[in-house]
């Protein structure tokens, strides 16, 4: 038991409700129905709800708060959409600039009908919500718990837009350092790394069924140079030993190259740090290009096996 | 002596060497030179010096000494003649001449051979503030090196290059300074005097521009005066006693109106140089010359002198209507100075203030004389001379770096400027964090007053309460990251960076040794004087001790924290953009940048009517020192002021039972927060007509909280939460151990500082505007809080917790809330602040659809939430206790039963008011707390004092005099006013 069920924490969005669900929402909290007896507070800040209840389909005003409130909010997190518009987009549904339910925008996970949706009904569905948090928190729990399960094995295609979302997650604190949002890793397309993946080795860390790791290189024959390129673990795992493994992974799969070379932003201490520890050292750096402040330091291993 | 002599004469030497060279190697090598020299031998003065006798006066008299000085003074005055004339400032020209013309006629007509032999000397004082000369003091004149440097390039077109003049002045100026604090010949003291007006005066119109010349011509005249007043003084302290001798002065017994008037002239004067009301402005103008100048002359060295004097006559002063009046003057500029510091922008002009404002702490303390005041004076004297030099130079720097010396331009320094504002903040944590030593002596300030008088009182409380407000916000300010910058360290010369890491260092290192300072060199100094001294307790060292230790882990959690949490943007209403983590979607499609700015509350502490106000009272009280000789104010006395001080507090040491009152503390006290919240809400909700959660909600939430996932804006954030818990606990155990009551107030408030810079650090709006009123709440209690602690001392004799609770009145109503029932209620009211209820709880919003909301914790989750939450319940369970306090005394039953309960009836009825109000904006708070203040805290503080027969049940602080010295005489302290006896 992980008291989840006993402190449902709720932020409320109106995401283009014609204020009757909102209605019987704040109806929830009045003496008649008083959800504080099952510990519940409507917060008003994401970063501190587990539950983000929203009423009103998504419209193209709304659409990018719904998806920045979702992305605020600490795992593990439910979505609980109320009434008939946030579920499908009700009777708005065929509106110019209506995008349609919040399932359109984000990952739904329970649906609370009605227009409007009664107090009853939404209670229900937070209580329903309840035991999904608990069974979240669960499967986090055994994927954080499952890091000496841990695989290693060449990615498949099918794994690519994972891997994809994943090198866009962790590069965003990269990113964060040049404050350049307009790095080449952050803006890959799928067709992008579609011919990458033709012309590489790529390697997927696994666990649990999840990607939390990859790596990629290819070999350069005319200079006997193994590239090793987009080495990326998902901040959750950072400091486990993951990236170590994968670049051996890489070595071993680039073994006929006489050198290895990798490349990182010249600001980026704990890579240089990390690579550094791994063998490699810098040999040269030079601007990315014209129009930014950000520099790349290479760094080689000479290949002794 | 020799040393004396070569400390004196060196300076001047170095200086007349500088004033003909031109080249800036050259310039470095001497002036490297010579502040290692003064540096060392200021260093070989402790060892000579440090150890032995309390006090050796120097036979040195060499011929004609008195008439080469009053030839260099009439040089001197022909020269400001010239200039004021020059300058068409005649007022100045009349100041010049009159003391010359006095000193002449007494120099030549009156002495009539009066050889004085012994005119130099040194003791623990004087050595005290030689080191801060020399090794504070000096090293400005090598960051002078690359700041004038840097200052000719910036400003070359307007301001002609006279370098070599400049440090010529400098260096004049450490020899006059020396000088002061060695003479021993009031003559000579005068003539050093005059020669640091003059340097001040030279230095502020470096700039040579209207703006400079002018401030540098009131700074002049202002100081004139004051010199004015020193030389009259000499001349009828002169004629009755015969005698030029400093010592004769300050050990004199006969209090009679002709001998204090002299000492109220001096103490004229040194009101004047030290930039108290009414002559506060000249400190201000002066901040227009070059940033050495302010740190050397203006903050940590020639004001210095204006207090030196009055601290030194501390003794003299000791129970004298002038002290009184003069404490009230420095008490005035104290509060008035804090306050007007809130409203500047101007990051100089803030520690322009600031510095009046503890320049009047410290004269207040030397008004007040007696032996605990002078401690806490000196160590005031000590504390603020290397934290303010050091913010001094900061801020000088980041001017040259930033282009612009406003507060609201130095957002994100941590980025741009990361080393620089790293030694700012600990500047500022040296003017009023603890464990640094401005606090303490803050704290020794307090506990030196409240025997003397309730209007003093009222200067202290409210003049510190609003420090911290100006303090923290500024620091909040350097914290928060709003662009990404790249660091501009390196540009930073080296010759700026090692006078700077120097006085970091001495900040840190005063702060860890300085109870080997106290016993070492203030009271030894301080019992020479009065034959008794006073310390920090056993008990409370060992408290500052562990604080010092908690800081010391500070860096060492940077290495392992920020590894379990997720760094996003701060939460912007939703309308965040992607990839950026300030700018937002604005109306109609714009992009918009966040933008922070500080409260500076200028509709009630703007600088102009303050200020007015402030030199009124300043110009009235002067008058009245100076004529204070009058019976009819004899009235005075009996309202404000009791003569000699009572006898003073005793000690908390670790009692039995200690470790199981704090382990007791420790393990219940989140129990039983936890239980009063849940609780709380319950009531809460059945007051609205609901049922409210189970009685364990607060339990669950927190655990759900624990693991949840971490977010944070700043990986950093994380720290000021555990320090808040940290320090939470600290408080607890002081309070919970018996310990003092007044440090567990302070200690109290400067945990909750360390969430406010958690919340500052995070950037976000909301988290911002929730720092900023949670300061603005401290700022509102704390004035009451101290009160209350006040109040508790008045009725038992003591702050310990342990006397108060087993405190016995001399006749029946033991119970304290019967004698301080104001306090009670005023403690009540600001204890919905305190307990984050409507209608005074402005940081966070605990109900749901406030405004801010979640204020102050906008930007934690997860682990550092339930951390907060779990440190709320501590400071509950805290201030509850400050309820119980009141109740707990007599029959045992009392402690167990009825003051809980009666802290039980005080939390519903907090309870009752958060459900009847909606909240007030924060002027009403800020008015309404302050008036509770002075109406509830002060009527009962003062009816206390004027009504009181304490029981003298504790033991006197006084330290038993070790292996008494020859020289000194115990002094029994004897209350004037009766009091019963102990029972
Ligand atoms: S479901 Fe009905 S009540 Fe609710 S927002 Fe849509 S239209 Fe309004």
């Amino acid at each position: 038991m992980a008291y989840f069920h006993k402190s449902p924490w709720i932020m409320h969005y109106d995401a283009s409700s014609c204020n009757g669900c909102d209605i019987e929402v704040l109806a929830c909290l009045t003496p008649l129905y008083d959800v504080e007896r099952f510990g519940v507070i409507n917060t008003g800040n994401p970063k501190h709800a587990d539950i983000l209840l929203i009423t009103g389909s998504v419209n193209e005003q709304t659409r990018e708060v719904v998806e920045n409130i979702y992305h605020q909010m600490p795992e593990p997190k439910v979505v609980v959409a109320t009434g008939i518009c946030a579920t499908s987009g009700g009777v708005f549904a065929e509106c110019y600039n209506i995008q349609g339910g919040v399932d359109k925008v984000i990952p739904v996970d329970v649906y609370v009908t009605g227009c409007a949706a009664k107090p009853e009904a939404i209670i229900d569905g937070v209580v329903k919500a309840l035991g999904i948090l608990e069974r979240k928190y669960e499967a986090m729990q055994a994927l954080a718990g499952g890091v000496d399960q841990m695989i290693i094995a060449p990615a498949a295609a099918e794994d690519l837009p994972e891997i994809l979302a994943l090198q866009k997650i962790a590069f965003k604190s990269e990113a964060e350092i040049y404050n350049d949002f307009s790095m080449a890793p952050l803006r890959q397309s799928m067709t992008d790394i579609q011919t990458d993946f033709q012309k590489m080795v790529f390697f997927k860390a696994v666990i649990n069924g999840k990607i939390v790791g990859s790596a990629r290189g290819w070999l350069d024959k005319e200079s006997g140079t193994g590239h090793v390129g987009r080495l990326v673990v998902h901040p959750y795992f950072h400091g486990r030993g993951l990236g170590h493994k994968m670049l051996l992974a890489v070595e071993t799969a680039l073994a006929a190259s006489q050198r290895f070379e990798v490349f990182t932003g010249h600001k980026s201490k704990r890579n240089i740090q990390f690579f550094e520890r791994c063998g490699y050292k810098p040999f040269r750096q030079e601007k990315v290009g014209p129009g930014t402040q950000r520099e790349r330091l290479y760094m080689e291993k000479i290949n002794h096996a | 002596m020799n040393l004396l002599l070569f400390l004196i004469a060196f300076p001047a030497l170095a200086g007349l060497i500088l004033l003909g060279i031109k080249n800036q190697a050259a310039r470095c090598v001497v002036v490297w030179g010579a502040t290692l020299a003064i540096m060392a031998a200021s260093a070989k003065l402790l060892f000579d010096f440090g150890g032995g006798a309390e006090l050796v006066q120097f036979s040195w008299n060499p011929a004609h000494a008195g008439t080469i000085m009053f030839g260099l003074e009439a040089l001197i005055g022909l020269f400001l003649v010239w200039v004021s004339l020059k300058h068409k400032k005649f007022l100045v020209t009349l100041l010049v001449i009159v003391p010359l013309v006095l000193m002449g006629w007494f120099e030549f007509t009156q002495l009539h051979g009066y050889e004085m032999e012994q005119n130099l000397f040194i003791d623990k004082f004087s050595l005290i503030m030689a080191l801060i000369i020399g090794i504070v003091g000096t090293p400005i004149a090598v960051f002078a090196l690359g700041y004038m440097r840097e200052f000719q390039e910036h400003h070359g077109e307007f301001v002609k290059d006279r370098r070599p003049l400049f440090f010529f002045i400098l260096f004049i100026f450490l020899a006059a300074m020396f000088g002061v604090v060695f003479a021993n010949n009031l003559m000579w003291l005068f003539f050093f005097w005059e020669v640091t007006t003059l340097c001040s005066f030279l230095l502020i119109g470096y700039k040579q521009d209207q703006e400079s010349t002018d401030n540098a011509f009131r700074a002049l005249w202002m100081n004139l005066l004051g010199g004015l007043a020193f030389a009259v003084g000499i001349v009828l302290f002169f004629h009755e006693k015969q005698s030029l001798a400093l010592f004769d002065l300050v050990r004199c017994q006969d209090k009679s109106a002709l001998l204090m008037l002299p000492a109220a002239l001096l103490c004229f004067a040194g009101i004047a140089k030290s930039a108290q009301l009414p002559f506060s402005s000249w400190l201000l103008g002066a901040m227009v010359a070059p940033t050495p100048v302010s740190a050397l002359l203006h903050s940590s060295t020639m004001v210095k002198a204006g207090v030196y004097l009055v601290v030194r006559l501390a003794p003299a002063l000791e129970g004298t209507r002038t002290g009184f009046l003069v404490a009230v003057i420095g008490g005035v500029t104290f509060m008035v100075g804090s306050f007007i510091a809130i409203s500047q922008r101007n990051a100089k002009k803030v520690l322009a203030w600031s510095t009046i404002a503890n320049l009047g702490l410290i004269i207040l303390c030397g008004g007040i004389g007696t032996y605990e005041s002078v401690w806490a004076a000196v160590l005031l004297i000590v504390f603020h001379a290397i934290a303010k030099c050091l913010l001094f130079l900061c801020v000088g720097v980041a001017e040259h770096k930033l282009h612009s010396r406003d507060i609201e331009d130095m957002g994100g320094m941590i980025i741009s400027l990361p080393k620089l504002s790293v030694l700012m903040q600990l500047g500022m944590a040296g003017m009023f964090l603890a464990p640094f030593g401005m606090l303490i002596s803050k704290w020794a300030a307090l506990r030196a007053v409240i025997d003397y008088s309730p209007l003093l009182v009222l200067f202290v409380i409210f003049g510190s309460s609003v420090t911290l407000f100006f303090w923290v916000k500024w620091m909040g300010k350097l914290l928060q990251v709003v662009h990404p910058h790249e660091s501009m360290d390196h540009t930073i010369c080296r010759n700026q960076w090692l006078p700077m890491y120097l006085l970091a260092a001495l900040t840190v290192l005063v702060c860890i040794i300085f109870p080997q300072l106290s016993t070492s060199l203030i009271e030894p100094y301080v019992l020479n004087e009065y034959g008794k001294t006073t310390s920090l307790g056993a008990g409370n060292v060992l408290i500052m001790l562990i604080m010092i230790g908690l800081l010391a882990l500070f860096p060492l959690s940077f290495l392992n924290y920020g590894r379990k949490v997720k760094v996003l943007s701060a939460y912007l209403g939703g309308a965040n953009i992607e990839d950026s983590q300030t700018h937002f979607r604005g109306g109609a499609g714009t992009t918009r940048e966040v933008t922070l700015h500080n409260y500076y509350l200028h509709e009630f502490f703007g600088e102009a009517k303050l200020l007015k106000i402030g030199v009124w009272i300043g110009i009235v009280l002067l008058a009245v020192l100076v004529t204070v000789q009058f019976p009819a104010l004899a009235l005075l006395d009996r309202a404000f002021f009791h003569g000699v001080p009572r006898v003073s507090v005793g000690e908390f040491s670790f009692g039995g039972g200690f470790a199981l009152r704090v382990a007791l503390f420790l393990i219940l006290a989140p129990l039983a927060g936890g239980l009063i919240a849940g609780v709380d809400r319950i009531v809460s909700a059945r007051m609205q007509g609901r049922r409210g959660p189970p009685v364990l909600q607060s339990f669950y939430d927190v655990a759900k909280l624990w693991r949840k996932e971490n977010i944070v804006v700043r990986r950093s954030q994380g720290f000021y939460v555990l320090f808040y818990f940290i320090f939470m606990l600290v408080t607890g155990i002081l309070f919970f151990s018996g310990g003092d009551l007044l440090l567990t107030v302070f200690a109290l408030t400067l945990g909750a500082i360390f969430l406010v810079l958690g919340a500052y650090k995070a950037s976000s709006p909301y988290s911002f505007i929730g720092a900023e009123r949670e300061l603005l709440q401290m700022m509102s209690y704390e004035p009451m809080l101290l009160l209350v602690a006040v109040g508790i001392y008045m009725i038992t004799g003591s702050f310990n917790v342990i006397d108060i609770v087993q405190f016995k009145a001399a006749s029946g109503g033991e119970i304290l809330a019967f004698k301080g029932p104001l306090l009670l209620l005023g403690l009540l009211f600001i204890l919905t602040i305190k307990l984050r209820k409507s209608p005074f709880d402005l940081s966070t919003s605990h109900h749901g659809h406030q405004e801010l909301v979640k204020g102050i914790t906008t930007e934690f989750s997860g682990k550092s939430l339930a951390l907060i939450e779990i440190t709320h319940w501590y400071e509950t369970v805290l201030v509850m206790g400050l309820v119980w306090l009141f109740f707990a005394q007599g029959p045992r039953y009392m402690a167990w039963l009825v003051a809980p309960a009666a802290a039980g009836v005080a939390y519903f009825l907090e309870i009752l008011a958060d459900n009847a109000c909606s909240r007030v904006k924060w002027q009403m708070l800020l008015k309404s707390s302050w008036a509770v203040a002075l109406l509830f805290g002060m009527l009962n503080v003062t009816l206390l004092f004027t009504f009181n027969s304490r029981a003298e049940t504790v033991a006197p602080a006084a330290k038993p005099v070790p292996a008494a010295p020859a020289a000194t005489v115990a002094v029994p302290a004897v209350p004037i006013l009766p009091s019963t006896p102990a029972p």
